[in-house]
């Protein structure tokens, strides 16, 4: 498998943001940053040719405390997909919005996230709940959030017989 | 009408201060027949939408938790219902994501299998497309005749996957579930041939369509990537983005296919992409049927289903073209028997609202149904 | 343009219609259709496999009552309909066959508690006693 284009970039980010990247196969770049260099980073693979957002995920990270956010970019021109992957506390779960790099489509995945693991994007001006209507638990996503217990407060129906195997 | 009628009609109603506010809300669904499970929030200035607000949420059956709780056999049949209209195709996505996690190669011949389901799953969906856009617009014949045509396909379905609308993780990790029945092959060629009857029709010149849905809704390139289009939409905006062709995954680089675009990026330009793109569906098919090679389906440990077989440490992000447009799954395992986080990444989830609400904002109530079935959209994988 | 469409139009006047007429006539049902599970008392081992497999929990090992405990010594599989997706894993995980899936799609009820397949005989006098 060819990977000439993927390890140029790779070299590009290390000269100029000095920043270490991986190339994980072909067409997969994967660079692991401190939270303070994201928008640095974002800013400059824009300007490189990655302007396709394709999602940004939050992995919650119980033991080790912290949430891993991924975001998955594509470059047209090169055909190529980079991870930048942080990492935040989970007690302090603040972060830059990369809503002034990619735009509305990062504002969206934002808004997302902010509902479903309760991550703050600061600089997101548009972060009300989006899927959930009158939810009073916590985050929905997170680990430690007991979803049988929460469920089976709100909506258990006892005297339906049918729904014991799933509570007992 | 004459213009002499219309400039007089203008000049009294203008002249009159109206006399009730012509500001006002308006919704258009969660219930309003075409508009699925999903609603706007409109601000009305007389005719024109001043602005919209998608209202999303109603179809949240919250997949990725539930993802956190199966095994990977049980989640590909739960990724089925990740989109009504084309359940094979997210089922190809997420065992591709397990495939590449586990480090399985699936053999040849089930390869070729996948293709060819995801592509008639592809020229199903459009047809449903084709149907909704028409229905929306007020052309009742074309719903009737594409539902009617799609159903030659499902029968199709129900020959090689037991179900006429969800294959029950037919595309499973490691291969698909079982080989193709004896005759499958000429039963798929001889379906071809209906669906080109269809684009046949499809292609035949529609006055009411046309009227409707010409110069409206244009997005423009430079909007489409910045507010994460994807699919036949971006492909109507002057982009040719296909994952397919970009990022090619199971056998697509070995088959001949064509990735149409157009400039206009208005409703109509959608359209004709949707017909285009049924077009090299049915190439792909018959490639690949000539191609199919013979051999196992499933790679051998996995043939049997198996309760206890652990997930291999890592994370994925593995990316398809849908009929929609790009969808992914981000899948994280640690080691255990069920993945850690799964995260899916549907493409209506970005067509249906940052998308949907910077089209609707300046157009006219009546062309906001044309606006909304033009973009192809599901809010079963939006809202997950 | 306009002649194809005159003539498409005669041509649909003598063409046969897309649907069938269902009571007398009906589309061919495929041999590996998903339908109701059939169970086959002979071959089953009380393995279990097949409620662990179960996305949907639609299956439970069930202990036969006194009075049938001779022919049914062990736990038996009740099918719960109302909660199957017919997905079939438990027709493929099932080591002895015991477990397949009919062509029967004939299953809709206004009664859910018929939806329940109760693995031994004669259950609805059972329910009566
Ligand atoms: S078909 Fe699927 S859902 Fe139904 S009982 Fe079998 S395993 Fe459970
Ligand atoms: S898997 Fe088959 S043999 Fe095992 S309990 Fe179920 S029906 Fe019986």
């Amino acid at each position: 498998m060819e990977v000439v284009v993927e390890e140029r970039i790779v070299k590009d980010i290390k000269a100029n943001l000095n920043i270490a990247g991986e190339v994980k196969r072909s067409r997969r770049i994967l660079i692991t940053l401190e939270k303070e260099d994201l928008l640095k980073v974002s800013e400059w693979i824009k300007g490189r040719g990655f302007e396709h957002l394709s999602a940004i995920s939050v992995v919650d990270w119980l033991e080790a405390g912290i949430y891993e956010i991924t975001y998955h970019v594509w470059s047209q021109e090169d055909k190529i997909l980079i991870t930048l992957k942080t990492s935040i506390n989970r007690q302090k779960a603040v972060i830059d919005s990369v809503i002034s790099v990619w735009d509305r489509s990062a504002g969206i995945h934002e808004r997302e996230l902010h509902e479903l693991f309760g991550v703050n994007f600061e600089g997101n001006p548009d972060l009300v709940p989006l899927f959930l209507e009158d939810w009073e638990g916590p985050p929905p996503f997170r680990k430690d959030f007991n979803w049988r217990e929460y469920t089976g407060e709100k909506y258990y129906d006892q005297e339906n017989e049918r729904e014991h195997v799933y509570y007992e | 009408m004459t213009r002499k009628m219309r400039g007089n009609m203008f000049t009294t109603s203008e002249s009159i201060e109206p006399a009730i506010d012509t500001n006002y809300d308006l919704y258009f669904g969660p219930a309003h027949p075409g508009s699925g499970n999903f609603g706007v929030k409109l601000k009305v200035d007389g005719e024109v939408i001043t602005s919209a607000r998608a209202d999303p949420g109603y179809l949240h059956r919250g997949f990725e938790k539930l993802m956190e709780y199966r095994i990977p056999l049980q989640n590909a049949v739960l990724s089925d219902r990740l989109c009504v209209l084309e359940p094979l195709n997210w089922n190809l996505v997420h065992a591709e994501a397990v495939d590449e996690l586990m480090g399985v190669e699936p053999p040849e011949r089930a390869k070729y299998i996948r293709v060819i389901m995801a592509e008639l799953s592809r020229i199903q969906s459009h047809m449903i497309w084709y149907g909704v856009f028409c229905i929306g617009t007020g052309f009742e014949s074309g719903f009737k005749i594409a539902f009617g045509y799609r159903d030659y396909i499902l029968d199709i379905f129900e020959l090689i996957t037991g179900g006429r609308v969800y294959p029950a993780g037919y595309i499973c990790p490691g291969g698909v579930r079982r080989d193709l029945p004896e005759g499958a092959e000429e039963r798929i060629l001889e379906t071809l041939k209906k669906a080109e009857e269809m684009i046949r029709f499809e292609e035949m010149e529609n006055p009411t369509l046309l009227s409707r849905s010409k110069g409206v809704g244009v997005l423009k390139s430079e909007d489409a990537i910045r507010l994460g289009a994807t699919g036949p939409v971006i492909r109507a905006s002057g982009i040719a983005m296909d994952v397919r062709r970009d990022d090619p995954y199971e056998v697509y680089d070995k088959l001949d296919f064509e990735v149409p675009v157009r400039t206009e990026g208005d409703a109509y330009a959608r359209y004709l992409i949707g017909i285009e793109e049924m077009k090299q569906s049915v190439k792909i098919v018959r490639q690949a049927i000539d191609k199919l090679p013979a051999g196992e389906v499933i790679v051998p440990e996995l043939r049997k289903p198996k309760l206890n077989t652990k997930i291999p440490e890592g994370e994925v992000y593995v990316r398809n073209e849908i009929a929609r447009g790009e969808a992914a799954i981000h899948m994280v395992s640690n080691g255990s028997k069920y993945p850690y986080r799964v995260k899916v990444r549907g493409p209506d989830f970005l067509h249906m609202i940052p998308l949907l609400e910077h089209l609707l904002e300046g157009a006219q109530i009546a062309d906001v149904p044309a606006i909304y079935w033009s973009l192809n959209i599901c809010p079963a994988d939006m809202d997950r | 343009m306009k002649t194809l469409v005159v003539f498409k139009l005669l041509k649909n006047m003598v063409s046969k219609p897309m649907t069938v007429k269902f009571p007398s006539e009906s589309i061919p049902i495929p041999e590996k259709y998903r339908g109701e599970q059939v169970w086959d008392s002979a071959k089953c081992t009380s393995c279990g496999l097949c409620s662990k497999i179960c996305p949907n929990r639609a299956i439970e090992m069930v202990e036969a009552p006194p009075e049938y405990k001779e022919n049914y010594a062990k736990r038996y599989p009740m099918i719960d309909l109302g909660k199957c997706c017919f997905c079939g894993l438990c027709q493929d995980i099932c080591p002895t066959g015991s477990l397949t899936m009919s062509k029967n799609f004939f299953l809709s009820t206004f009664d859910p508690s018929t939806t329940i397949n109760i693995p031994f005989p004669k259950r609805v006098e059972l329910k009566a006693e």
